[in-house]
């Protein structure tokens, strides 16, 4: 019996119970990397982990790697990488956002990009949901996220030494349709595909590719809904405007989704102009949006 | 080293062009110009499929030419029962080519029919559209009046459209014997009586095909030269076929054969092209999601399809100005919202299983113990220290009463 430890972020659960399925008489340990690490003296703690183990399966970057085993003393495990799965066609309007005054994300971490222009500029929940619509969405470059998704998916199963695996994975993915609950959560199926792949670095041969694995899906708990104009976009069945936080934050309907994050923003004490979300472009926000509500440009 | 291949376009090589493209937006269509412009008037006729492009055409802006309209006072409602609008006159689903050349000639006075009237029940039912009028027409009289104006209709069909879309349907076909005259609906079924003296089945082949399609460009050409066709090929298999032989069997040869006759007429005109509504409904990379339940309706997801690679490809719109490079500079955030890692909440989430907490009674302000709430939730402890949260209440009305968390 090996003893495989699995360090991975949220996709750590998912990726354990289908190496359980795909290795019964293995001990698989579920380890998520603190990553970055508080202190060195965390490093160790972590590295202890490691110790006397036979297989490390991680999400680490190859520079933490190096830095955690140099820790580990005894009976050092071979390491198994395994990339994280993110995805942003489906979910292009979710994004991080922060409060400038503290530099903290927002509590929950996910934000509608549409919703966190809006509490910026003060508009109101119905002002906001009319900005819910194709029209926005195309010029916001929402139904173009596909190609530079993929570009990402792929460098990242590049930068993970898997560049060969990308199509074995990918291609079997994308057959299934929105695979993904949220940018970086993926539906259980496209675990079970990649860890499929990486349990050929670990003893399997081809023939697993085609085994049947049902485990749990431990990333459902949120979901980010699946618009109903890119699912046009991408003919794809499902859309909605059904926010699921958690099993029990769920809304039905933009007005519902709007009311819940002003009012989260509000109790947190964000102040509007303090809204800052990440890693978009807010100009084009003000360009597509500020016109539509009566905004000087 | 140069070969033959270098230099081709990504949409001639499968990688790039089939599993490369985002889902519904693989597009056989290419590299077709936009030909359709603003001010053309665009009439459709074929099988059930060209509904749907009727359908769309209408409501996307486009000048759809429809000559045979609802008297006036007509219930909108009612006007579309009775196929008014359905097509660009009221002709009916034109399964086969030869029935639309046959359609053609009988506009022009170039064909009479034997066959006028066909009986159902107590009323008339026209044999080449006997469902056009749901009830049927009172008499022989009253249904030989509204063919005439009918044909009247389907003349400036062909003499205004610049474009006419051609949705091939069938090869499959019932004719008479006397005079060869094509129905689109074999007698008995929707009126009439099947008489296998007066009437036999047919099955065009390929070549019959071409050579009708021929037929019809050329009639279309002398009285509108500058008339354009689009063909397409109805993706929508046989519901039954009268071949001695699985259905499946009988609907591959039917689209081959129009799809053949389709290449060879594109080929031989310069005002004849190919739409390929077929292929992105076929498409392996469609998945098989374009078909419905019964593996024969097209869902909605695979017109939409359709007419989103017919509008971008073959149409221009006054109102065109989409900015890839606008759209483009929008996305290029996104990959680095994969690089912030999930928080602690939904690690632990995810590794200590996903079971929602069991649904509990709100706690009031006055009876919450700030303490033990932080004692019992550290993370919530640790946010509030961080200054997240101004308080475990704070954190309880916001978050914490519908995770469930423990309050005591």
């Amino acid at each position: 019996m090996r003893k495989v430890v699995v360090s991975s972020n949220c996709q750590t659960a998912g990726i354990c119970a289908v190496l359980k399925a795909l290795f019964p008489a293995d001990e698989i340990v579920p380890c998520p990397l603190p990553w970055p690490f508080a202190s060195d003296d965390n490093a160790k703690q972590f590295a202890l982990n490691l110790q006397n183990c036979d297989v490390w399966v991680t999400i680490a970057p190859a520079g933490v790697i190096d830095s955690v085993m140099a820790l580990v003393s005894d009976g050092k495990p071979s390491v198994v990488r395994v990339p994280a799965i993110g995805f942003a066609a489906f979910h292009p309007d979710l994004c991080y956002a922060q409060n400038l005054a503290t530099g903290e994300l927002t509590a929950y971490h996910y934000n509608s990009a549409i919703a966190v222009w809006a509490y910026k500029h003060r508009l109101d929940i119905e002002d906001t949901a009319r900005l819910f619509n194709r029209a926005n969405f195309r010029r916001l470059g929402y139904f173009d996220a596909w190609a530079t998704s993929v570009a990402y998916l792929k460098q990242a199963f590049e930068s993970y030494q898997l560049a060969s695996d990308f199509d074995r994975f990918f291609l079997n993915v994308q057959r299934t349709g929105a695979f993904m609950h949220s940018i970086n959560h993926p539906k259980i199926h496209v675990l079970v595909r990649l860890v499929k792949i990486i349990s050929m670095r670990m003893g399997r041969d081809a023939s697993v590719l085609e085994k049947s694995v049902d485990v749990d899906d431990a990333l459902c708990g949120t979901v980010w809904p699946l618009y109903p104009e890119i699912a046009h976009e991408l003919a794809l069945g499902g859309g909605s405007y059904t926010w699921k936080l958690n099993p029990l934050l769920v809304f039905e309907g933009i007005r519902n989704y709007l009311e819940y994050s002003f009012k989260a923003y509000v109790t947190q004490e964000i102040a509007p102009e303090n809204l800052q979300m990440l890693h978009r472009e807010e100009a084009l926000f003000d360009t597509v949006l500020k016109p539509q509500v009566g905004l000087p440009a | 080293m140069s070969h033959p291949y270098a230099k081709l376009e990504d949409y001639q090589f499968w990688p790039k062009a089939m599993t490369a493209s985002a889902p519904g937006h693989v597009n056989p269509a290419l590299p077709m110009q936009k030909m359709i412009l603003p001010g053309h008037r665009i009439a459709t006729i074929g099988s059930c499929f060209a509904q749907h492009l009727a359908r769309h055409i209408l409501h996307s802006g486009l000048d759809y030419l429809v000559t045979e309209k609802a008297p006036e006072g007509v219930d909108p409602v009612v006007a579309r029962q009775r196929n008014f609008g359905v097509f660009s006159a009221r002709y009916g689903n034109v399964y086969t080519v030869r029935q639309a050349v046959q359609l053609f000639d009988r506009a022009f006075d170039a064909f009479k029919p034997a066959d006028v009237a066909w009986k159902k029940d107590e009323v008339s039912v026209d044999p080449f559209r006997p469902g056009i009028e749901p009830g049927g027409f009172q008499s022989p009289e009253a249904l030989a009046e509204d063919v005439v104006r009918h044909l009247a209709c389907v003349r400036e069909v062909f003499v205004q459209s610049d474009w006419i879309i051609f949705t091939l349907g069938l090869t499959e076909a019932w004719r008479s014997k006397a005079d060869g005259a094509i129905y689109p609906i074999a007698p008995g079924v929707a009126g009439g009586v099947f008489d296998p003296e007066q009437h036999e089945f047919v099955n065009f082949t390929a070549g019959e095909v071409a050579a009708d399609l021929c037929a019809f460009r050329d009639r279309l050409h002398q009285v509108n030269p500058n008339a354009k066709i689009m063909l397409t090929v109805s993706p929508v298999p046989l519901a039954a076929t009268y071949e001695n032989r699985h259905v499946w069997l009988s609907t591959t040869y039917s689209k081959a054969a129009l799809r053949v006759a389709a290449d060879e007429v594109v080929r031989k005109f310069e005002n004849v092209f190919y739409f390929p509504s077929y292929e992105i409904i076929t498409s392996p990379a469609a998945g098989n999601r374009y078909y419905d339940d019964d593996l024969r309706s097209i869902t909605e997801l695979g017109v939409n399809h359709v007419m989103r690679v017919f509008f971008r490809s073959c149409c221009q719109f006054p109102d065109e100005q989409e900015s890839a490079s606008v759209a483009q500079h929008a996305i290029d955030g996104l990959g680095k919202d994969m690089e912030i890692v999930c928080d602690e909440d939904m690690i632990a989430q995810a590794v200590h299983g996903n079971a929602s907490p069991a649904s509990q009674p709100a706690v009031k302000q006055e009876d919450f113990d700030e303490a033990l709430y932080l004692q019992l939730n550290p993370d919530v402890a640790k946010a509030v220290e961080a200054k997240k949260f101004k308080s475990g209440w704070h954190h309880y009305e916001l978050h914490g009463r519908r995770e469930g968390r423990r309050v005591g």
